[in-house]
């Protein structure tokens, strides 16, 4: 902010410099007399157009520009107050030819600033480059002047050439409306106003000038006033000129300027439309004037088609709410981003909102069901102090949730927008459901699961409890020997229970196969891995998740219990396939004498092992230590 | 030795009741509940409570909140806490860093009657005994056992487990 000060100071001290460089220069040429016959202007008109030069560089300081709108603004301000000097000048037939060339081709450099600040202004404010457009501006005037100058000094013969010169001259003026409003498209929110602005200052002139010439064509008619037509340009000029440059320096103000709030933008397109009317009006008004043989009937004419003009013109009010209709912009932003990213129409609803609203923090919450409110992530938000978008039957069902009294008030001029939200709102329900359907699926398996905890796992263990007591209570071996095997088989269902209830298996198991997932297991201990050798089957085929699992399992019990009980340094992996079936070897260095038969661990092992109709093997290493090794067919 | 036993399942309640009696050691009280395992502790004050975790009525941690409080309330109470899975959270939270006379066993474990037995008599004299199952779950790294403090993890590293070696001393 101060840098741009910094940068702005200068150009405020050369606008001060023009401006009274402009007011001395008429005050010191007034008093000469006025020698032009053919068209006068007098003292008033003059002094009006020094008024608009003033304010175009009033402006232009007021807003701090730099770059090449400050010049331009610049060029503007001080030839539209040189101009009445010049004219002066010229008519007092003071300074010979130079002079009075300067006095007739006066309006030329104001007239192209006129076209060329709008449509800088637009590219700064759109974000879009209107470079070309304004290259092209500055070489039709360049032409359009060079060619008149051509025709004019060539005398009678070159008439014809200073014609086309000046036809080419003015159909640029078609240029800076179509450069800014080719802008204004695409953009959103204040930067859409800013250029919608930028537009009607480059539309401006046009309008302001071409009414002030019907009008005084007009008055020319109806005999009016002496020479209202060269009044009425030169008045008109002054209000182009100025008003140009105002709307322009409004464009560029800070977003908290007035005429940049929506409803100042909408009035002043409409306003727009009204003066097209007007215009339009006036023309006919006009020709009517010269083509009728009666004033009565000219009015008359002019006034019927002012009303039948008024009526068409509503419709164009309404495209002037249109362009800057806050929801118009939402549903066609909405439309575009939901082409882009099908089935997140939550996520781009909110940070579409939130773009146009100008709150990063609001939120969007859905109601899913009568007492229900989710927000875009799914989380459920109560509502408090709610701006409604969308309703059923009369109930705020999309809302918006923000304490920021500026987004508020964006959205509530949004109004009710139920059918762009419908597919957020859709969403948000189907999401609604299927996470309760999930929850009751988990609901569900946590009540299998404790039922197979507390109840089944609790039976077994009961009765092979009991059993294995009421065995000291016989003597039969056989008897005995037939117990013994029931308790355990009824210990491997405990444990099969277990298995079954805890059965989640590691994620990246499932996902990555054995291989990965023993790497992750063992990533804690790698210090304590010597060799690591895990190969996975050459064909690419995985073994049933069920025998991955117990391999995982194997050489997690078994690396786990080599690190607690056989002091070792270092513990070697090997995982491999061979003959369809999953061979682990875990082999530490430590004192040996883990057998299947002591650590419980190992035997529930065993039986995991066995059960798969594989084998498992611990015996004791070559110098040292323990092996484990495990043999697990695939289940292809 | 005076102990109670808290366990829902009646079958599985009858049988420890039946193996403690066979040891010689004296069931004072068999409840099914947490509530009644503190009012008849607190009643009839035994050297150890036998004690299921997961029990009527939410059957959530009504076994571990029960002993908590009783620990809280009698220092020199042992406990012996079964579990369906084990879940080294269990053990941060019944301990509270004094894990002297505490144990914590799947219920499977109650099929070795003599280790069984043996622990619980260790528990009783002061001794820690932790599942084994306890520490490959961390080697697992499910990352639960960083919700235990340094004191915790020391015990637990301490405490050889239970099913492998003949006997743990007192940590503490």
């Amino acid at each position: 902010m101060s840098a741009a000060t910094t940068a702005a100071t200068p150009w405020r001290v050369t606008y001060a410099v023009t401006a009274a460089a402009g007011v001395v220069a008429l005050a010191a040429v007034q008093h000469l007399p006025w020698l032009e016959t053919e068209f006068r202007v007098g003292p008033g008109v003059r002094w009006t157009m020094v008024v608009a030069g003033l304010l175009v560089l009033v402006a232009a300081a007021r807003a701090g520009t730099s770059g090449g709108v400050a010049a331009a603004l610049l060029v503007l301000g001080g030839s539209v107050l040189a101009y009445p000097t010049l004219l002066t000048l010229a008519a007092a037939d003071v300074g010979g030819p130079v002079v009075a060339t300067l006095g007739a081709a006066g309006h030329v450099v104001p007239l192209t600033m006129v076209q060329l600040v709008p449509v800088l202004v637009s590219g700064r404010v759109t974000g879009r480059s209107r470079r070309g457009w304004a290259t092209t501006i500055l070489a039709v005037a360049a032409v359009g002047a060079l060619v008149t100058g051509l025709g004019l000094a060539l005398g009678d013969r070159g008439l014809p050439l200073a014609a086309v010169g000046t036809i080419l001259w003015f159909v640029s003026f078609a240029f800076p409306p179509i450069a800014c409003w080719t802008a204004v498209r695409r953009t959103i929110g204040q930067a859409r106003r800013r250029g919608i602005v930028a537009g009607l200052a480059a539309l401006v002139p046009v309008l302001v000038i071409v009414w002030c010439v019907t009008l005084g064509g007009l008055g020319s008619a109806l005999g009016l006033a002496d020479d209202p037509t060269t009044q009425a340009l030169f008045l008109g000029f002054s209000g182009a000129t100025a008003g140009c440059a105002l709307l322009a320096v409004a464009a560029l103000g800070d977003g908290s300027s007035s005429v940049l709030r929506r409803s100042a933008v909408v009035l002043l397109l409409r306003a727009m439309v009204v003066g097209v009317v007007v215009l339009v009006a006036s023309g006919v008004a006009l020709a009517s004037a010269t083509l009728l043989p009666t004033r009565e009937a000219a009015v008359l004419v002019a006034v019927g088609l002012t009303v039948l003009l008024g009526w068409g013109a509503t419709r164009l009010l309404g495209w002037a709410a249109m362009v800057v209709d806050p929801a118009v912009e939402l549903r066609l932003e909405l439309e575009r981003a939901a082409e882009l990213v099908d089935g997140r129409h939550r996520q781009v609803a909110e940070s579409v909102v939130r773009r146009l609203a100008e709150d990063g923090a609001l939120e969007l919450a859905y109601a899913v069901d009568r007492h229900t409110w989710v927000g875009s992530s799914g989380r459920v938000a109560s509502p408090s102090d709610p701006v409604v978008l969308g309703s059923e039957e009369g109930r705020g069902v999309v809302v918006l949730l923000t304490d920021d009294p500026v987004a508020r008030r964006h959205a509530r001029a949004w109004g009710d927008c139920s059918t762009v939200f419908q597919p957020a709102l859709m969403e948000a329900r189907e999401a609604w459901q299927a996470g309760r359907a999930a929850l009751a699926a988990d609901d569900e398996r946590s009540r299998l699961q404790q039922d197979l905890h507390d109840g089944l796992q609790g039976r077994l263990i009961g009765l092979a409890l009991n059993l294995q007591l009421s065995q000291s209570g016989t003597e039969d071996p056989v008897a005995r020997l037939a117990i013994e095997e029931t308790v355990t088989g009824l210990r491997s269902a405990v444990q099969d229970v277990r298995a079954m209830a805890d059965g989640r298996l590691p994620q990246i198991l499932v996902d990555d196969g054995l291989e990965a997932a023993v790497r992750a297991l063992l990533q804690p201990v790698r210090a304590r891995i010597g060799i690591l050798e895990l190969a996975a089957d050459p064909s690419g085929r995985r073994p049933l998740p069920t025998v991955e699992a117990c391999a995982y399992y194997v050489v997690g019990e078994a690396v786990g219990n080599a690190i607690k009980h056989a002091a070792c340094d270092r513990i070697d992996v090997s995982l491999g396939m061979r003959d369809g079936s999953v061979v682990v070897r875990v082999r530490d260095d430590g004192d040996g004498g883990a057998d299947a038969r002591l650590g419980s661990g190992l035997r529930g092992l065993a039986e995991r092992v066995e059960a798969h109709g594989g084998l498992l093997v611990v015996s004791n290493g070559e110098d040292s230590g323990t092996l484990v090794e495990a043999v697990l067919p695939c289940g292809w | 030795m005076r102990l109670v036993i808290a366990e829902d399942q009646v079958l599985l309640r009858d049988g420890l009741a039946r193996l403690l009696r066979s040891a010689g050691h004296d069931v004072v009280a068999e409840v099914g509940d947490g509530r009644s395992l503190v009012s008849e502790t607190a009643r009839l004050r035994p050297d150890l409570v036998v004690a299921d975790i997961r029990m009527p009525p939410t059957y959530a941690d009504e076994g571990s909140r029960a002993v908590v409080l009783l620990r809280e309330r009698y220092p020199e109470l042992a406990v012996m806490l079964l579990s369906q899975a084990v879940d080294p959270l269990v053990v941060a939270r019944a301990t509270r860093g004094r894990s002297a006379g505490f144990g914590y066993l799947l219920k499977d474990r109650v099929l070795d009657p003599d280790t069984f037995l043996r622990q619980i008599e260790e528990v009783a004299s002061g001794a820690t005994v932790i599942d084994p199952g306890v520490l490959p779950d961390a080697l697992r790294g499910s990352g639960r056992l960083k919700c235990l403090t340094h004191r915790e993890i020391e015990v637990l590293g301490r405490s050889r487990p239970a099913a492998a070696t003949p006997a743990s001393r007192p940590t503490s």
